[in-house]
């Protein structure tokens, strides 16, 4: 019986392993700030939103790290307007200044945990950005200076 | 509340059963027992007439079931190098960098 319990257990702890195996690409430190600073969101944005908040999350902290990367003022306010509540319509202007300041307070958040990625190696993030930066489908979503 | 509506009735039209006739003739015991015996009778009726009752047997729908957990779904890979996950709204490279143009272009 003991045996049986024991084969059980390596099995299963097989199977996580390989379940978990494709998570082992994303970067430790990156992926915990990531997921807290979803939780700490409580819903106050949707998926959509969510993505948009960590994408200009990432191309301020290359803009700080990387050189050749600048941000664009206007390009910037523009993408952060898209994080305006949803239901805005049915919300007060101090719930609306609540959303506005939660909001900044977590892409602070996501900052420091791109910021913080990077600073063993900046070199590949800086690869990747330039990357990003030459992608055409990425146009629409680039917030840095051509 | 049509309830409510009976028991005041019930309770006017004993009063006047006590006042009007009982000034003609004494006060009788077989008087108390129907008093008690009508009391019994309407507080019953009125108990089962009041939208307030619910038979014991009576079928009552279950409520909803709660809503499942929040699963994200799983990670997948839209290209070779590409991992993407769910549950942070983001893209990595296969050695852990974010990526943003494949993060804007699936969540």
């Amino acid at each position: 019986m003991k045996r049986f319990k024991l084969a059980t257990l390596g099995l299963a702890a097989a199977l996580s392993a390989a379940v978990v195996g494709p998570v082992a690409a994303e970067d430790e430190e990156s992926s915990f700030v990531r997921q807290h600073a979803i939780e700490l969101l409580e819903g106050a944005l949707t998926p959509e939103q969510t993505a948009t908040l960590q994408v200009l999350a990432n191309q301020a902290a290359i803009a700080a790290v990387c050189e050749g990367f600048v941000l664009d003022d206007a390009k910037f306010q523009s993408a952060f307007e898209k994080l305006a509540p949803v239901d805005a319509d049915k919300m007060t202007d101090e719930q609306k200044k609540y959303h506005d300041g939660h909001i900044l307070v977590i892409y602070g958040v996501l900052v420091g945990g791109e910021l913080a990625a990077m600073a063993d190696d900046d070199g590949e993030a800086c690869a990747v950005a330039a990357e990003a930066k030459a992608d055409p489908d990425f146009a629409d979503d680039m917030v840095w200076k051509k | 509340m049509r309830g409510n509506a009976i028991k005041l009735i019930l309770a006017g039209a004993l009063a006047l059963s006590m006042t009007a006739p009982s000034m003609a003739r004494k006060w009788h015991s077989d008087d108390t027992a129907a008093l008690v015996g009508g009391l019994v009778i309407g507080g019953i009726a009125a108990a089962a007439i009041s939208n307030d009752y619910r038979h014991r047997d009576q079928w009552v729908p279950p409520p909803p079931p709660p809503p499942p957990p929040y699963r994200p779904a799983a990670p997948f890979r839209p290209k070779p190098n590409v991992i993407c996950y769910p549950r942070e709204y983001a893209c990595y490279t296969n050695s852990g960098k974010y990526l943003p143009q494949w993060s804007a272009r699936y969540f």
